[in-house]
């Protein structure tokens, strides 16, 4: 073996051999330099002006209630949700999925282009080959006389297309079509129907003085979340007017925790219970009160105080929506006791409820087809937008019928479990990439346009079957439109011309195709809780993730729980005295087994479930669907079967378990410090009757010098005011430079500010998301970003750094605004604790902790008030993070932003998300909240462009405006013409921590509560 | 408008001067061979650039007055663009601080006449706080 020259090279001329090819480098000059350019539009697109972002009216198509969007497109790509404020669902409002959507639309594991199986795996095709597979597997069923055999699955949309399929289906000559949303209560559907004659009327919280649910999380994705934030947020800012709302379930959801009262019951003990309500205001039902709390445990006198309470109350508003096999008749009920009590038409609106809910197949359906799956009756299915092999109970063998099924056609964007496992993959473009419709009221049609050229290979559904049609000789006929674009336009009543015009607002007046929605009566038995096993299982979607569709956007993993204020892990619930019975510390695994199937997840000691319950959410436990869904938590869905509501609805809630520690732990991801406040003062709260009586509730007023809501201090104990003037500065002038009243630039009028109304605020986290997507804010909790340098993980690669959550168990994530969750009451584990939900964010405080640390002045105060963080200045000391009471700076550990780093958070195409008016930050470098300071700035310039001064209100910041509780006021508090202006002044008004002299421009406006008669809390 | 149809790249001539070939003019041109749907667009190198952490709004500077050619230079005499101006940070608030003369500006856009008119116009100021440039 010949080996190659020696060459010694010693360290001293190592060195110097180094120096010359650097030398020799730069000598060249303006090489190591990337020489840009800049490629324009051959032919401009109209209206665009590059850099001047483009807004564009459609619908969001997270959840069913289809809410209007305006998608902010800047050079040709989409960057921002907002809502749609003419919008009659959503008014401008969005919440944390419909941010996320963008999430969706960029995420880097969509299918890039057609794919075939080939050599048993999915592999890259081109469209040609895909459809004619597509092609042939329907000339086969032809041909074997099973057209019928050619099925349809899709997701269950609001509008058009689920009728076009169905033409689409019934004019090939093929089987029948299903369309399926997990999430939907087919149950509380139908019963409205049923007794109010609409499926979902419109819920006026506003009108009610009394709202009971029982079961129903009508905050947290029960119905058209948005909508009934909307109503109740206001509901509540009526303050001692405000009604009063009891929850009655086994858990205590997101809407529970908003609740004034609790009334914990056992698992299928709600029918009784609104059976008992329901006598109370003399509508029948066939349940005693003393029946119903034996059945329930609720205490008797506290079931009959609510009942009496029902009786006398005046409008009120009661709503069911449990998941349990009974579920229809609780809705039935709920309807009943709102008909009695003489609310329909009051709190409960049918002539104006949502429209486009028709349709929906239930479980049972599902069931069906599977069976015929499995019997080798479906030729062909095609498969769009749903994911039943993760969302459905391995009872009812979905997957196993899919293995038998000739050609499995998938539509499916995302590699998931179901489309995994097809044969064919057509990637259908996202919503934001499509042409469709919605009727979300009756007779407003909400218009769904592309907003952007479709990012991958791929193609609207629609578009293909349209393509398909018009090949086919039994179809072409009934299908003249060339897309589905034209069919769109066609449908519209008042022509071309106006469908243009409609598409600006994307709302216009007219129906959607509707399917038939069958008209089967309710059942009027239902099964009941099943199983041996000394606890009750409650399964529930999560808030953020759905029952499954969000888990792959880092946003939504990323985004607490709003209960448990965990991310991007599993866990079970349990109560505390559960937790001291079984010797379960939290962070325990579990083993929870039901008939069906187990989960082991860590357990979470929570006050909000029943002692003989044990609860765990939906959305994780994905085995494919990307990289930020797969391998995280447990599937619920495994320890259910398939039982089903009267209405056809997945009971969630249907079986008993054992539950067993697993033997070992695992660190649960959370970002809670503590759940409660131990007297901080953080989130105050004062009673209603307090509030009417003029008292301040449970703080005193602080006798310290100057109202922190009037006197802003900036600049003054800022080391800058001067030195900003370098050279030209006088050191011995006494005069405040750009921070005086008067100077000329005029900066020191502006007072920015913020009002947080913590009666309005119901913990959703919207404006956590909402921040994310305006600010570039990097997700750090995925399994990759954990692992650092030094070995925190055992040599095989197992342990905590390596596992999602990691950076976020270090304390390192980063999201600007934090929604903190404090408990008060409930010591002794009884049911009778109150939530106070506080966003947390820079408060950009007038006398700021953080500003006279800096070394380098990269954080200072501005003359319009802000604290301002300049990145490029920061070198990353992290002093102004120590010094800063509220703990909201983040400093960025990894580099997240760095597209080299192995940390960066936003693989391509999420980074055509970025945000081009916000800095991408890099390593070492602090951040913080800026009140969107880009937005401000925009705004001010747009005034001097327009040579105008800027409007009052005319802009907001990114939170203010997601928030579907409008808790959040932004804007100028040194002008009464802002809204903010007059909030600051509000009697409930308080600083937090306002006993550090910190002078903050955040200003919280207190909680209102109701307690019970007699009850302080 | 017609204008790839109307301009040629060999010029007539005027005055004096004999016709020539405009080399530019051909390099453009050639961007806009064929129909219409085989144009490229013109790839054109960045002089100027501005580091991502500075937020730099050119309509402002161009809606306050300021002449082009006093942060790019003498552009029509130019061979080929180079970069005129430092850009750095100092230079820029030298200008917000003292005040943009324009009567300087004109001057450097070569306009005597409207200079000398101008010679008495303010110094025209702009706000110089991080947060409106660095955010």
């Amino acid at each position: 073996m010949s080996q190659p020259p020696k060459t010694v090279v010693k360290r001293r001329e190592f060195l110097k051999v180094l120096g010359t090819t650097g030398a020799a480098a730069t000598a060249v000059g303006c090489s190591m330099e990337r020489v840009e350019q800049l490629i324009p539009y051959v032919v401009s697109p109209d209206h665009t002006v590059p850099g001047v972002s483009t807004d564009y009216a459609t619908v969001c198509r997270e959840c069913s209630a289809a809410c209007g969007v305006i998608a902010e497109v800047r050079d040709g790509r989409a960057i921002k949700l907002e809502g749609n404020v003419d919008h009659p669902v959503n008014h401008g409002a969005l919440c944390a999925r419909g941010q996320a959507a963008l999430q969706g639309l960029y995420n880097p594991d969509r299918y890039r282009g057609p794919m075939m199986r080939k050599d048993n795996r999915l592999q890259p095709a081109t469209w040609d080959e895909v459809l004619a597979r597509v092609r042939q597997g329907i000339d086969e069923a032809r041909a074997a006389n099973a057209a019928s055999g050619v099925r349809f699955l899709s997701h269950h949309e609001n509008g058009s297309f689920g009728a076009f399929v169905d033409q689409w289906m019934s004019a090939g000559g093929f089987g029948a079509h299903l369309a399926f949303d997990p999430e939907a209560d087919l149950a509380a559907r139908a019963a409205n129907q049923a007794e109010y004659g609409s499926a979902w009327p419109a819920l006026d919280f506003t009108a009610a003085r009394l709202i009971v649910s029982i079961g129903a999380d009508f905050l947290d994705g029960w119905g058209a979340s948005v909508a009934h934030q909307l109503s109740f947020a206001d509901a509540r800012a009526k303050l001692g007017d405000a009604p009063r709302f009891v929850f009655i379930g086994a858990r205590r959801s997101l809407t529970g925790l908003n609740a004034d009262e609790w009334l914990a019951c056992r698992p299928g003990s709600e029918l009784a219970i609104a059976n008992a309500l329901l006598g109370a205001v003399g509508g029948g039902g066939n349940t005693t009160i003393a029946q119903a709390a034996t059945a329930s445990g609720v205490p008797e006198a506290l079931l009959q105080r609510v009942a009496d309470e029902l009786r006398s109350t005046k409008p009120s508003l009661v709503l069911g929506g449990v998941s349990t096999p009974d579920a229809h008749l609780v809705a039935q009920a709920a309807a009943r006791i709102n008909k009695a009590a003489g609310n329909v038409g009051v709190t409960v609106k049918p002539d104006e409820g949502l429209a486009g809910l028709g349709g929906a197949a239930g479980a049972p359906a599902l069931a069906d087809l599977a069976t015929a799956m499995n019997a080798g009756t479906v030729r062909v299915l095609f498969l769009r937008g749903t994911n039943p092999v993760h969302d459905l109970p391995k009872a009812m063998q979905f997957a196993e019928g899919l293995a038998k099924v000739p050609l499995k056609v998938s539509f499916s964007s995302y590699p998931d479990e179901t489309s995994e496992l097809c044969d064919v993959v057509l990637p259908d473009n996202h919503a934001l990439e499509s042409w469709g419709d919605s009727e979300p009221v009756r007779g407003t049609l909400g218009l769904q346009q592309p907003v952007m050229d479709p990012v991958f290979n791929t193609r609207a559904t629609a578009d293909v079957m349209l393509a398909m049609a018009r090949a086919d000789n039994a179809m072409s006929s009934r299908f003249p439109w060339a897309t589905y674009r034209d069919f769109i336009a066609s449908r519209y009543p008042s022509g071309r011309a106006a469908f243009a015009q409609a598409l600006a607002k994307g709302l216009g007046q007219g129906t959607a195709l509707a399917r038939a929605a069958s008209a089967a009566a309710l059942p009027t038995t239902a099964q009941a809780i099943a199983g041996d096993g000394e606890f009750f299982l409650v399964v529930h979607p999560s808030p953020a993730l759905g029952a499954g569709a969000g888990a792959n956007k880092p946003w939504l993993q990323e985004l607490p729980d709003p209960v448990s204020k965990i991310a991007w892990q599993s866990w079970i619930e349990i109560h505390p005295s559960t937790a001291a019975r079984l010797g379960v510390q939290a962070g325990d695994n579990l083993t929870v087994t039901t008939a069906a199937g187990s989960l082991t997840a860590p357990a979470y000691v929570y006050l909000g479930i029943q002692p003989d319950t044990v609860a765990v959410a939906l959305g994780q436990g994905h085995t494919a669907y990307g990289r930020y869904a797969q391998g995280i938590g447990v599937n619920a869905v495994d320890a259910l079967g398939a039982s089903f509501d009267g209405a056809g609805r997945l009971a969630w809630t249907q079986a008993k378990a054992r539950v067993a520690k697993a033997g070992d732990r695992t660190r649960l991801v959370t970002v809670e410090g503590s759940a409660r406040q131990h007297g901080r003062g953080i989130a105050r709260a004062i009673t209603a009757a307090q509030f009417a009586a003029g008292e301040m509730g449970e703080e005193e007023p602080h006798a310290f010098i100057g109202d922190a809501s009037h006197e802003f201090l900036p600049g003054l104990r800022s080391p800058v005011a001067n030195d900003a003037q370098g050279a030209l500065g006088d050191t011995t002038s006494k005069s405040k430079g750009m921070y005086a009243q008067d100077h000329w630039s005029g900066m020191a009028n502006r007072r920015w500010a913020m009002t947080i109304d913590l009666a309005r605020c119901t913990g959703c986290s919207a404006c956590v998301t909402a921040c994310y997507a305006e600010n570039n804010i990097p997700t750090v909790g995925a399994r990759w970003q954990g692992r650092s340098l030094r070995p925190f993980h055992s040599a095989d690669g197992a342990g905590w750094d390596n596992a999602p959550g990691a950076n976020i168990l270090k304390g390192r994530e980063m999201a600007w605004m934090r929604i903190e969750r404090y408990f008060e009451g409930g010591e002794d584990g009884s049911a009778d604790f109150e939530t106070r939900f506080l966003p947390m964010l820079c408060q950009h405080c007038g006398n700021a902790p953080c500003e006279s640390v800096c070394p380098v002045f990269a954080t200072y105060h501005a003359p319009d008030g802000l604290n301002v963080q300049v990145y490029n200045r920061c070198v990353g000391t992290r002093y102004c993070s120590n010094a800063c009471p509220y703990k909201v700076r983040y400093f960025n550990w990894h580099g997240y932003g760095e597209v080299e780093r192995r940390q960066y958070a936003f693989p391509e195409p999420l980074n055509l998300q970025l945000n081009p008016d916000v800095t991408v930050r890099g390593k070492g470098v602090m951040e913080k909240c800026s009140f969107c300071v880009q937005r401000i700035r925009d705004a001010e310039h747009r005034a001097k462009a327009e040579n105008r001064d800027v409007q009052p209100d005319e802009f907001t910041t990114a939170c203010a405006q997601a928030c579907p509780s409008r808790a959040i006021t932004f804007g100028d508090a040194a002008h009464e013409e802002w809204a903010v202006a007059k909030q600051v002044e509000d009697r409930r008004a308080y600083h937090v921590f306002e006993e550090l002299n910190t002078y903050t421009a955040v200003v919280y406006l207190k909680k209102v509560n109701h307690p019970a008669a007699g009850g302080t809390r | 408008m017609g204008c790839h149809a109307i301009v040629q790249g060999r010029r007539a001539p005027i005055q004096g001067i004999a016709d020539r070939d405009t080399a530019a003019i051909n390099q453009l041109l050639s961007y806009a061979k064929g129909t219409p749907d085989q144009w490229k667009p013109i790839p054109w190198v960045r002089i100027h650039k501005l580091p991502e952490y500075v937020h730099f709004p050119h309509f402002r500077h161009v809606n306050a007055g300021v002449t082009c050619q006093t942060c790019h230079g003498p552009i029509p005499e130019m061979q080929r663009v180079y970069q005129y101006a430092s850009l750095n940070m100092g230079w820029c608030v030298n200008c917000h601080v003292k005040g943009y003369k324009l009567a300087d500006g004109l001057l450097a856009a070569g306009d005597t006449a409207a200079a000398r008119a101008a010679a008495n116009v303010e110094p025209k100021k702009a706000r110089y706080d991080c947060a409106v440039c660095h955010y």
